[in-house]
């Protein structure tokens, strides 16, 4: 009647799959600049929660499971010899369903518009917002997963702000 | 003594709230008196919304069913420890008996930290170094590096989620043994509880559902960018004023197309509001309303002012705005709940009309005497809740008002994402310690599912019912849901079948960008509930712990107006607000029809705008074939401009009570009105100005900022009035 602990453990992975996979293809593929690639990175990181211990991960999956496929999406990337290109297109071409093509060329051209600013920041700025504003981490979290300490994560912050607003006003008035 | 510099990193950390509690408030002093510093703490919180937005609504890849089946066969961790199976025995009590089943399934929201503290070992050895090549996942060490990070760093940014609760952090203190004792019952108790039925289904569903529903969140995010076009910027006051600065974005945002009128965030959604009109008292002499207590516009309105931006006319609902205040009435002597006060003065922003102010002032209730409370915290836990403005707020807030709570009272937490579970079983208020590390331990991830987490929060207060007490469903969300059962008038039904049951409801609103005001408004209103919305610690402080009872303790069910306006007096009238809240004029007398709620302590003030006999009418012109057709009563040859009737029901009674009351103009002057009816009046103003509504007559904002100042000097407790003075100066200053 109960489920074995096997069992639980199961719906643990794939309750963290089925809740990160997303975030983490989009955030990996920023990284290794192509989807497939990034499938399979993402894929090498949940299989690597399939061989952790639960409870040495608990209550703070998702800062492990970016660590993880961080890591693992930066040495594919070395081992490919990939340049790291930033193609927004890679990761729009597999949504599978969704609003008429007219629709989504207009919502990329409007969202191009900051995250074209965005593209023209140095990576490690990028992925700093992109870890705060696309997956609501802290700081803090953001500091475990890069590596960098909690006071340059803020540093890299707050001038890739003040970077996109100089950037967008600049864009109005030429 | 700190000053305001934008080139200070730790004034951007402020700004996003990554800043520790104790330096927060240093921070918090200097922006109360620095303007330059307002508007750089508003343009960057209008950018990390603008950016969270924008980048939520990128596309979302997917595994291939390959990958997925790859990591389905992975080999798994053996020696995994995973809770094992018991029956939920709380504290020995009455809890034993509901046989519920707890499960140790690790649902993303039920995660629980075993040390919110702890760091994780593996960040060491993940540098993006060549070093990584290796196993950068060694099993890490727990128990030597858990103490390791317990103090914020020397720059005082923390995480968010360690105890920068400062309530929580000063309870673990206070009774460092008590709380450690439940810290560890708590560990090796870390169950979550699961309805069994839910618990088969499983993962599975949400697999599929979950994604689909991103992909089409997100999809739909970009439409109604597509559709609006535009974004929250608009020229800000201090930005014009400082043009050297660097605060372009804001001040050229216009030219770049994102226009700045109704823009807080595309994903926002606001049901429209029609105003109404002038009504004829000859031909239509009845209006008909139900009570209001909520003050969600209110809070959401400031939010977006203090963002430097205008509310769009669809999220300012001017009966919360007048409501969000309390006035000084008479307190209730008899045996009823609340006491009514009436005061007509004249109206001014039309020349020759009238002002009649109806104020009911419900029983104020000592804390002490506060009947017994159970809670249910329903809180959604999905991705969309995890900033800091959202979770971290509610998190500091809930805090707050379990430390008022008492061992009589009980606490249950359930939250839902994908799925819901209950992450807290009811639990005496008393046991602070469980409570709270339940809190601090919740974290945001996945989808929404609120259908699931309403069915599941009402079911636990059910069970712990409170006869005669309060019980009381507390939801807490942005109302982004979107799995299960999602559509509005879905979660409306629900509701309503909910609220039969005699649990009343509490929606507390948060965050932006896909804020769902509509959904949330209209929950509240069907389900018994108040609704409220928490845009920063200040208004969860008010509503939370000053106004506790109020929130709390409803006084009076059911509560309806109904206004008879005599034709021999009253050539027109208007009530201003409460579109959302007309009734039927026969539903008045019908038990069967539901209406608002009063809490202890509460005021409800409503204003009708009157033509006078004799005075310039508004808009309709007499009649040409036909003179006025009924016959007047005796009673119209008199003083009375009107009657007001009010029907109440007790909080469990079923047969309503009515109340009944002639209103007389005493002829008023300008200057004799009551402070407390120019600060109300004052306060519609602000309201109608924001909305632009045609009503406004020749009101402008010095008439406004003039009678709130009358109102604030004469009664300002809780220095609300001094802030509403402040935002109509913000509001002034909107292009």
């Amino acid at each position: 009647m109960a489920p074995t602990t096997d069992e639980a453990q199961r719906a643990w992975i794939r309750q963290n799959l089925s809740q990160w996979e997303g975030p983490l293809l989009r955030y990996a593929t920023k990284i290794v600049g192509d989807v497939d690639v990034a499938r399979d990175v993402v894929q090498d990181t949940f299989v690597k929660l399939c061989q952790q211990e639960r409870a040495s991960v608990e209550g703070h999956v998702a800062q492990w499971l970016f660590t993880v496929c961080r890591n693992r999406a930066l040495d594919v990337r070395r081992r490919e010899n990939r340049m790291n290109t930033q193609s927004m297109s890679a990761a729009q071409e597999v949504a599978s369903s969704g609003p008429a093509p007219s629709d989504v060329a207009e919502a990329r051209q409007d969202r191009s518009r900051i995250l074209g600013a965005m593209d023209t920041l140095p990576e490690n700025q990028r992925e700093c917002l992109r870890l705060k504003f696309q997956n609501g981490m802290s700081y803090k979290e953001i500091s475990a997963i890069t590596g960098l300490s909690v006071t340059n994560v803020g540093y890299l912050i707050h001038v890739g702000i003040k970077a996109l607003r100089a950037d967008l006003t600049g864009g109005a008035t030429s | 003594m700190k000053t305001f510099d934008a080139n200070d990193p730790n004034w951007t950390a402020f700004a996003l709230g990554e800043l520790a509690a104790a330096e927060a408030a240093e921070y918090e002093q200097v922006l109360a008196s620095d303007e330059d510093a307002q508007a750089f703490v508003g343009e960057i919180r209008a950018m990390a919304a603008l950016l969270e937005t924008q980048l939520e609504a990128e596309p979302m890849p997917e595994l291939t069913a390959e990958h997925r089946a790859a990591i389905e066969s992975a080999p798994e961790k053996k020696s995994a420890k995973v809770i094992p199976f018991r029956w939920i025995v709380a504290g020995g009590s009455a809890f034993a008996a509901a046989a519920i089943l707890m499960i140790a399934v690790g649902l993303p929201l039920m995660t629980h930290k075993a040390d919110p503290a702890a760091k994780d070992p593996t960040m060491s050895a993940a540098r993006p170094s060549e070093e990584s090549q290796g196993e950068p996942e060694e099993t890490p060490d727990w128990a030597q590096q858990a103490s390791a990070d317990e103090q914020p760093d020397d720059d005082g940014i923390v995480d968010q989620e360690a105890p920068a609760v400062p309530m929580a952090a000063a309870i673990e203190e206070q009774k460092p043994a008590d709380a450690n004792s439940n810290r560890l019952e708590r560990r090796d108790g870390a169950v979550t509880t699961l309805l069994p039925k839910r618990a088969q289904k499983g993962a599975k569903g949400r697999d599929s559902s979950g994604r689909n529903t991103v992909d089409l969140r997100g999809m739909k995010r970009a439409d109604g960018d597509d559709k609006n076009g535009r974004f929250g910027f608009r020229q800000d006051p201090w930005g014009v004023e400082s043009p050297g600065k660097q605060q372009g974005l804001i001040g050229n945002a216009g030219k770049m197309g994102w226009s700045g009128e109704e823009a807080p965030a595309a994903g926002e959604d606001y049901a429209p509001i029609e105003e109404n009109n002038w009504k004829v008292a000859q031909t239509e002499p009845l209006s008909t309303f139900s009570v209001d207590v909520d003050t969600a516009s209110y809070a959401n309105v400031r939010r977006m002012l203090m963002a430097g931006q205008r509310p769009p006319a669809d999220a300012v609902r001017i009966e919360e705005l007048i409501n969000y205040f309390d006035y000084d009435y008479p307190q209730p002597t008899a045996d009823d709940p609340f006491a009514v006060a009436t005061e007509v003065a004249p109206s001014p922003w039309n020349a020759g009309r009238k002002l009649v102010r109806v104020g009911l002032q419900g029983k104020d209730i000592d804390r002490g005497q506060r009947p017994a409370s159970n809670l249910v915290f329903l809180i959604d836990v999905s991705g969309s809740m995890s900033a800091d403005s959202k979770l971290g707020l509610l998190k500091r807030g809930l805090g707050l008002l379990v430390e008022n709570l008492g061992s009589k009272d009980r606490v249950a937490i359930v939250v839902y994402a994908g799925a819901s579970g209950m992450v807290l079983p009811s639990t005496p208020g008393n046991r602070t310690g469980d409570i709270m590390g339940a809190l601090e331990r919740l974290q945001a991830g996945g989808s929404t599912n609120g259908g699931a987490g309403i069915e599941l929060a009402y079911d636990v207060a059910r069970r712990n019912f409170i006869r005669g007490g309060t019980n009381r469903v507390i939801l807490c969300t942005d109302g982004d849901f979107n799995v299960g059962v999602t559509n509005r008038q879905g979660l409306v039904q629900l509701a309503t079948q909910k609220a039969k049951s005699g649990v009343f409801l509490t929606v507390l609103g948060l965050g932006m960008g896909n804020y769902k005001d509509a959904t949330l408004e209209q929950i509240a209103n069907k389900a018994n509930g108040a609704y409220f919305y928490l845009d920063n610690d200040r208004e969860a402080r008010k509503v939370l712990v000053d106004e506790l009872s109020g929130t709390l303790v409803t006084i009076a069910k059911d509560v309806k107006i109904q206004v008879e306006f005599n034709p021999a007096r009253v050539a027109q009238y208007r009530l201003v607000g409460y579109e959302n809240r007309k009734l039927a004029h026969r539903d008045f007398n019908d038990d069967k029809k539901d209406a608002g709620e009063i809490g202890a302590g509460h005021t409800v003030t409503a204003l009708y705008e009157i033509v006078p006999v004799g005075a310039v009418g508004a808009g309709v012109d007499p009649l040409r074939y036909q003179r006025p057709p009924n016959e007047l009563t005796p009673e119209a040859g008199g003083a009375e401009l009107l009657t007001l009737k009010l029907r109440y029901k007790r909080p469990d009674g079923d047969r309503s009570k009515l109340l009944v009351f002639r209103v007389e103009d005493n002829d008023k002057t300008l200057d004799e009105a009551s402070d407390e009816l120019k600060f109300a009046a004052a306060v519609a103003g602000f309201g109608m100005l924001l909305r632009r509504s045609p009503h406004a007559g020749d009101l402008d904002w010095g008439t406004v900022l003039e009678w709130a100042d009358v109102g604030r000097r004469n009664r300002d407790p809780q220095l609300l009035r001094k802030e509403f003075v402040q935002l109509v100066r913000r509001a002034q200053a909107l292009p």
